[in-house]
C-alpha cells in the first residue's frame, strides 16, 4: 500500500457569497508620505478592504510559501463556490503557481450579492477533487500497479459560519459527500478517500459579534472526518486573517519559523552608515532538530522558535561541511528591505556560515555543545535558498589513525596524476537528458568508462613499464575509448613499430630503480621482454572492445611474432591474388608508395617492417637473450635492411584483421549510384 | 556507533543467582563480570569506539562519559553501587539528553542495559508509550539491548519478556532481549555459562562492516567505521522499503566540492583500507585506496558510489588535524532525487561524453547546480505581491510616486507598476484601492511644478482615467502609456 500524506492535496473552498463582500471595517492608508507632508496637501480617505479581500491576500501568502518551499511536492486546488461551483485550477503542476492563481482570481472577481449563494456546492466539490490523483500519485499508479494508493486530503473552507448547527451541517455535508465518493470508487476508477480532515475559516468583520466554538474534533459518525474551526476577526486591515492563515501553514506543514538575526544591511537614507536586521524565515523543520510539540494557532505574528546570527559570508567552495539537513526557505514577510537584502545577496550565488543563538538564560533542551562552530548555513543552491543544518556534535571516528599510517600509506609512487587524469574524464555532469542515443540510465555510460579505463591500471610507477613511457601514450590513450576510429589504430600501430624500432637501437627503458645504462644488455633485453608482456596484455584486455581495438593487438602480436588470434589463417598475400591482376597490383604499388612518404611523420622513425615469415622472428629477444648468434644478429641486420625496400600497403595497415578492401570508394560509388537507381524507379 | 552499557542498580539485582548453590553469586556481581567482558572486547576490537557507563536506579548515574580510554572505564565502573528501584522512563529521558549533548539526534547508538529483567514496570511502559511528543523512544537512532541475567523461561513467567519486547516495539524494533541464563547449569559453571552467551552476544552484534570499494576494476577492501545503518526510505511513497549497503560498493564518477555544495547527508564513516592477510609488509603493499585519496585531496573531489540501488554516499579525503587525512564516506538520503541540485543521480553521465562537436558550438555544458526546473520560480526571485501587511501595499504605492514624480523619462516603470498594482488589486477584488490610486494620480497632478514636462501632466491624468475606466477590461489588460507628440 502506499501512503500519502494528508498534506499532500488541499483544497481551499472560498465563499463567494454576499457575506465575504461585507467590509472588514478596517481601512488601509495608502496614501502615506516617506518625506515631508507638501503644505496643504491633505490625505486621501484611507480605503477598506472588504472581507474577501483580506482572504484573499492570506490565501496568497499560505499558497506562496507552500510553493517555495515544496515545488511539486505538495498540491492545492481552490474551488469557488457561490450559486455554483468553479475550480481555479486542477492538480497539474503548471496550474500550481501564483500567476496562475492570481489570474484565476481576477476572473472570478468580487463575491457576488445574491442570496442563493452557498459553500455546500464548493464543499462537495472539493471532495470530488480529492479523489483525482495528482501527477505524482497517478505515476505512483502507473509503475506500481495493484498498488493501493492511501488518498486522504484537507479542505479549508474560507467562509462565514452562521452558528455552531451551521458548522454541523457543513460537516455532515463534507462526510456525506465522502461516502458517496468512496461508493463511486468501487465501480469507476476514481481513487477512494481514506481521511479529510475539514479546516473552517470563519472570518468576520472587526466589531462583528457572530462567534462560533473553536474546536478540533473527530466527527462522531464519521471517523475518518476531523474538523477544525478557527474563529478569525479580520482586525488590523486584515492582518489577523493572514497570520491565522500563516500560523495555521505552520502547522499542516510542520514548518520552523527561523530568524536571521544581525544582518550587516546598508541604510538607505545614510549609505555609508549599516545597521543590523532581522528576517523571519519559513521552512521544513531540519533533521537532527527536535520537533516542536504544539504549535498554537492565533491571531499573531509568527515568532521564531530558533535565531541564527549572520557570522561570516566568506566560505571556501572547496570545503566540505557536513551537514545534517537541508530545507528550502520562504521569507515570511518577502517584499521588506531586510528580506529582500537577504535573498539578493544569496541568489548572487552567496553562502553565508550562521550561529545558533541564544538569548542569555534562555538554554533550552538542544543547546549545542560546542559554541565556536557555526552551526547553519544559508546559500543558494540551482535558483532556491536552503537552510542547511551543520554538524557541531564529536565525530564518531575523531582523531583516527592517518591514511599514511594504514595498508599501503607508505608507499610512495603511487600514479596519483594518472588517477586524476582518469577522474577527469569520469567528472560527472547532469547532461544525461541532452545526450542521445542513451538508455535509460546515463550513469552507467560512467561504469562503463571506468570499467574501460582501469582494465589494466597499475596502482605504482614500479610496477609498470608502459605507462612510464612517453612514447607509449598516444596508443595508452586510444587504446580505453570505447569506439577508436581508423587513423587512431594506425596510431597505435604506429606506436607499436616506434617502440620495436627502439628496442633495435637499444634505447633504454624508463624502469623506475633500474640504473641499467649503456651495454648492459641483458638487463634491457629482459625490461623489453616484460615490456611487450605488459603491453601485449593491456592490448589483450581491451581487444573485446571492438574490431579496431582487437586490430591493434593483432598488429602487436604480429610484430613480436604470436600468430594473431583471429582464426584468420589466410594469407594476405593469397587473397591479393584472387582479387587483383599483377599489373593492377603494381599500380595500387606506386599510389601506396606516394601516400606512404606523406604517411611517415618526422618524429616518427620508419616503422620497421613487420615480419613476413618465422624466420624473421629472430629480431624480437623472445627466445631468450643469449639464443642470439653473430650469424643471426648479422642476418637480422640484412633482414631488416631488405624490409626497408618493401613498402606496407597502407590499405592493409588500416583495414580489419589484415584483410584490405580494395577499391572502397569506386564499390561505394557504385552502391549509392545503384541506389539511386533504386529509389529512381520505384 | 558509540556504545552505552547502563546497568541496572535496583535492589532485585542483589539476589542471589542459584539460592541453592554453596558459593552465592548476586546478580549484581555477574552484572560487573558482564560489563568488564564487554569493555574488554570493544576496546580491544573497535580502537576507535567510544564507550560510556551508566548506572540506573531511581536516578542514573554517570560512572564514565564517552571515552575510549579503558582504565577509565574500569575505575568508572568500580564506582558502581546498589541503588533502590528502577525507574525505566526517567532512564530514556536522561539517556536522551546525555547521548544528544555529545552526539546530537543523527549518530546511531548501541545502548546495552544488563539487568535481571525488571528493569521495566507497568508504570514506566505506559509512561513512555503516552509520551506523545516522541515518534519513537529515544531522540536519537538506537539500538537496544537488554542482557538479561536471567533464564529464558523465568523471564516469561515473570512477565518481563513480554514488557522489554513492548519497549522494543516503540523503539522501532531495534535490538534484543537476550536471556544470558540457561535452565541447567553447564558443567563450566555461572561464570562460564555467562561469559559464553556475552561472547555469542558481542559476536553477533557489535561487528565490523567489511566491504569492496571498486573503480572500475580497481577495487581495495576496506572496513566502514562505524558500520552504516540500514536506512528505510523515507520520500518514496511507497511501502517502506530496507536498505542496505551492499558487498560491494561502486564508484560511478567524480564530483567537484564546489559542485555538490554542501548534501544533507545521513551519516559519515571512516573508511579504512584492509590488508589481505598473505601480504607481509602492509605499509608498503599498494592500496587503491591510497591513490583515491591521494587524487580526491588534491583536486578537491568527491567520487560518488552505489551503495545500493537508488541508494547513494560520496567519498571524500577529510582531516581531523591537519596532518592526519583518511578516506570518509558521507551517506545520502535514500533516493535518486535527494540533492535537488543535483538533479536525478540516474542522469548524470561522465563529462567526456560531451559530444565535442557540441561544446565547440555551444560552450555551455550542463552543469551544477541543477536549476530547480520544478516549475515556476519562487517568489522571492521575481516580482510578488503581498498585501497583507499594509507596508506590503504603501510600499507598491510609494514606488509609483516615485516614478510619476519624475515623468515623461520614468514612463516604463511607471505604467509597469501600475499594472502590477492593478493586476494584484483585481486578483484580490480590491477594487475600491484602484478608485484611491486613481485619485491620488490625479492629485499628484495637480502638485506637479512649474517646471515639470507637459507630458507628465497628460500621462498622470490618462493613467488616472484609465485605472477606473479598465476595471471590468479584466487581468489580461494593459494599461498603455498615452502616446503624445512631445
Amino acid at each position: 500500500m502506499s501512503s500519502f500524506n494528508l498534506d499532500h492535496k488541499t483544497v481551499f473552498v472560498l465563499d463567494h457569497g454576499p457575506t465575504l463582500t461585507e467590509s472588514s471595517k478596517q481601512n488601509v492608508d495608502f496614501d502615506i508620505f516617506s518625506k515631508a507632508r507638501p503644505q496643504g496637501v491633505v490625505p486621501l480617505a484611507p480605503v477598506s478592504k472588504s472581507l474577501w479581500t483580506c482572504c484573499m491576500e492570506a490565501l496568497c501568502e499560505y499558497s506562496r510559501v507552500v510553493w517555495d518551499i515544496f515545488p511539486g511536492e505538495k498540491f492545492l486546488r481552490y474551488v469557488v463556490s457561490d450559486s455554483t461551483s468553479t475550480f481555479l485550477n486542477s492538480w497539474k503542476h503548471e496550474e500550481q503557481s501564483m500567476s496562475h492563481l492570481m489570474t484565476k482570481l481576477a476572473g472570478i472577481g468580487p463575491p457576488l450579492k445574491s442570496s442563493d449563494c452557498s459553500v455546500i456546492l464548493g464543499l462537495v466539490s472539493a471532495v470530488a477533487a480529492l479523489c483525482e490523483a495528482t501527477e505524482i500519485q497517478q505515476q505512483t499508479i502507473t509503475e506500481h500497479p495493484g498498488h493501493i494508493i492511501e488518498n486522504s486530503g484537507r479542505i479549508v473552507c474560507i467562509t462565514q459560519l452562521k452558528n455552531d448547527s451551521h458548522r454541523r451541517s457543513l460537516e455532515e455535508c463534507v462526510a456525506e459527500a465522502m461516502k458517496q465518493h468512496n461508493k463511486l470508487s468501487e465501480s469507476s476508477g476514481i481513487l477512494k478517500i481514506s481521511s479529510i480532515e475539514l479546516v473552517l475559516v470563519h472570518v468576520k468583520s472587526f466589531g462583528s459579534d457572530c462567534e462560533v466554538t473553536e474546536l478540533r474534533h473527530v466527527l462522531p459518525n464519521h471517523p475518518s472526518v476531523t474538523t477544525e474551526v478557527h474563529d478569525v476577526k479580520a482586525t488590523r486591515h486584515g492582518i489577523a486573517i493572514g497570520n491565522r492563515m500563516l500560523n495555521l501553514l505552520q502547522k499542516h506543514y510542520n514548518l520552523s519559523v527561523t530568524s536571521i538575526t544581525g544582518i550587516p544591511m546598508k541604510e538607505e537614507q545614510h549609505a555609508n552608515s549599516s545597521a543590523n536586521y532581522d528576517v523571519l524565515l519559513m521552512h521544513e523543520r531540519l533533521t537532527g532538530t527536535m520537533n516542536r510539540a504544539k504549535i498554537d494557532v492565533s491571531d499573531n505574528e509568527l515568532t521564531s522558535s530558533m535565531s541564527l546570527k549572520w557570522c561570516t559570508p566568506k566560505i571556501n567552495v572547496n570545503e566540505l561541511y557536513h551537514c545534517t539537513g537541508a530545507a528550502r526557505i520562504s521569507p515570511v514577510d518577502v517584499n521588506s528591505r531586510p528580506s529582500l537584502c537577504l535573498t539578493n545577496f544569496l541568489l548572487n550565488g552567496r553562502s553565508v556560515l550562521l550561529d545558533h543563538w541564544q538569548k542569555s538564560g534562555e538554554a533550552g533542551g538542544g543547546s549545542v555543545s560546542s559554541g565556536s562552530k557555526n552551526t547553519h548555513m544559508i546559500s543558494c543552491c540551482g535558483s532556491d535558498i536552503f537552510l542547511h543544518a551543520l554538524d557541531v556534535y564529536r565525530v564518531p571516528f575523531e582523531d583516527p589513525p592517518s591514511i599514511s599510517d594504514g595498508p599501503g600509506g607508505r608507499v610512495t609512487d603511487y600514479r596519483i596524476n594518472d588517477f586524476t587524469e582518469l577522474a577527469k574524464k569520469a567528472e560527472l555532469l547532469p547532461i544525461g537528458h541532452r545526450l542521445k542515443s542513451v538508455g535509460n540510465e546515463p550513469i552507467n555510460l560512467s561504469m562503463k568508462l571506468l570499467d574501460r579505463m582501469s582494465k589494466q591500471w597499475p596502482l605504482v610507477f614500479s610496477k609498470t613499464i608502459v605507462y612510464n613511457m612517453k612514447q607509449a601514450e598516444p596508443l595508452l590513450q586510444i587504446i580505453t575509448k570505447e569506439i577508436i576510429s581508423d587513423d587512431e589504430v594506425v596510431n597505435c600501430q604506429r606506436v607499436i613499430y616506434h617502440l620495436i624500432s627502439m628496442e633495435k637501437d637499444g634505447t633504454a627503458l624508463p624502469v623506475s630503480g633500474s640504473t641499467t645504462r649503456g651495454p648492459n644488455k641483458h638487463k634491457r633485453e629482459e625490461q623489453y621482454k616484460s615490456m611487450w608482456n605488459e603491453l601485449e596484455g593491456l592490448l589483450r584486455l581491451h581487444s573485446t572492445i571492438s574490431a579496431n581495438h582487437k586490430q591493434v593487438l593483432d598488429c602487436l602480436l604480429k610484430c613480436t611474432g604470436k600468430e594473431s588470434e583471429n582464426g584468420n589463417e589466410e594469407k594476405p598475400q593469397a587473397k591479393f591474388s584472387n582479387l587483383i591482376s599483377v599489373t593492377e597490383s603494381k599500380e595500387l604499388n606506386k599510389r601506396v608508395s606516394t601516400k606512404e612518404e606523406v604517411f611517415e611523420s618526422p618524429e616518427s622513425p620508419p616503422p620497421v617492417k613487420k615480419m613476413k615469415n618465422e624466420s624473421e622472428m629472430a629480431i624480437r629477444p623472445s627466445k631468450g637473450p643469449c639464443a642470439q648468434s653473430i650469424l643471426s644478429m648479422w642476418q637480422n641486420h640484412m633482414d631488416n635492411q631488405n624490409s626497408q625496400f618493401h613498402v606496407e600497403f597502407c590499405g592493409r595497415l588500416t583495414s580489419d584483421s589484415n584483410k584490405a578492401r580494395l577499391y572502397p570508394d569506386i564499390e561505394d560509388e557504385r552502391g549509392s549510384r545503384q541506389d539511386q537507381g533504386k529509389s529512381g524507379r520505384s | 556507533m558509540p556504545v552505552i552499557v547502563a546497568v541496572d542498580a535496583s535492589l532485585s539485582m542483589w539476589r542471589n543467582v542459584f539460592e541453592g548453590e554453596e558459593k552465592k553469586t548476586t546478580r549484581f556481581n555477574i552484572a560487573e563480570e558482564c560489563t568488564n567482558q564487554i569493555l574488554d572486547h570493544v576496546t580491544s576490537k573497535f580502537k576507535l569506539e567510544s564507550m560510556a557507563l551508566l548506572s540506573c536506579s531511581s536516578s542514573v548515574t554517570v560512572l564514565s562519559d564517552f571515552t575510549r580510554d579503558l582504565s577509565m572505564l574500569k575505575n568508572g565502573l568500580k564506582a558502581l553501587k546498589i541503588g533502590d528501584k528502577a525507574d525505566f522512563s526517567s532512564f530514556v529521558n536522561y539517556l536522551n539528553h546525555f547521548v544528544v549533548k555529545t552526539w546530537g539526534r543523527m549518530q546511531s547508538c548501541t545502548v546495552i542495559v544488563i539487568t535481571d529483567g525488571g528493569i521495566v514496570s507497568v508504570e514506566s511502559l505506559d509512561a513512555l508509550k503516552n509520551a506523545q511528543t516522541k515518534n519513537s523512544l529515544f531522540e536519537f537512532p538506537c539500538n537496544l539491548h537488554f542482557l538479561c541475567i536471567e533464564t529464558l523461561q523465568n523471564l516469561k513467567l515473570s512477565g518481563s519478556y513480554y514488557l522489554l519486547h513492548e519497549i522494543l516495539k516503540i523503539n522501532e524494533d531495534l535490538g534484543s532481549v537476550v536471556p544470558l541464563l540457561e535452565t541447567k547449569t553447564p558443567e563450566m559453571g555461572l561464570p562460564g555459562m555467562v561469559a559464553t552467551s556475552i561472547d555469542k552476544f558481542l559476536n553477533n552484534t557489535l561487528k565490523t562492516f567489511e566491504t569492496t570499494l571498486s573503480c572500475g576494476n580497481l577495487s581495495s577492501r576496506i572496513s566502514i567505521f562505524p558500520s552504516p545503518k540500514a536506512q528505510k526510505s523515507i520520500n518514496s511513497s511507497l511501502e517502506a522499503e530496507i536498505f542496505t549497503v551492499k558487498d560491494k560498493i561502486s564508484i560511478v564518477g567524480f564530483l567537484n566540492i564546489s559542485d555538490i555544495r554542501n548534501p544533507p547527508v545521513l551519516s559519515r564513516h571512516l573508511l579504512l583500507p584492509i590488508t589481505p592477510t598473505e601480504v607481509e609488509d602492509i605499509s608498503t603493499h599498494p592500496s587503491f585506496s591510497v591513490v583515491l585519496h591521494g587524487s580526491l585531496k588534491m583536486e578537491s573531489k568527491v567520487a560518488l558510489v552505489k551503495l545500493a540501488t537508488e541508494w547513494f554516499g560520496i567519498i571524500y579525503s577529510w582531516a581531523d588535524s591537519k596532518t592526519k587525512s583518511n578516506l570518509v564516506l558521507s551517506i545520502l538520503p535514500v533516493g535518486l532525487n535527494c540533492i535537488p541540485w543535483l538533479g536525478n543521480f540516474n542522469q548524470l553521465a561522465p563529462a567526456s561524453m560531451w559530444p565535442e562537436s557540441l561544446s565547440s558550438k555551444k560552450p555551455s555544458i550542463p552543469s551544477f547546480p541543477v536549476q530547480s526546473k520544478r516549475f515556476m520560480k519562487r517568489s522571492y526571485s521575481q516580482p510578488t505581491v503581498a498585501w497583507t501587511r499594509a507596508t506590503g501595499l504603501q510600499t507598491d504605492v510609494q514606488k509609483i510616486l516615485r516614478s510619476a514624480k519624475k515623468l515623461p523619462e520614468k514612463s516604463h516603470v511607471f505604467y509597469k507598476d501600475l499594472n502590477r498594482l492593478r493586476r494584484a488589486a483585481l486578483s484580490f477584488g480590491f477594487h475600491d484601492l484602484l478608485d484611491g490610486i486613481s485619485a491620488l494620480l490625479e492629485r499628484e497632478c495637480t502638485l506637479l511644478p512649474g517646471t515639470a514636462h507637459p507630458e507628465a501632466t497628460l500621462q498622470l491624468s490618462h493613467a488616472a482615467r484609465e485605472l477606473k475606466s479598465t476595471i471590468n477590461k479584466g487581468h489580461e489588460h494593459t494599461i498603455e502609456p498615452l502616446k503624445t507628440d512631445f
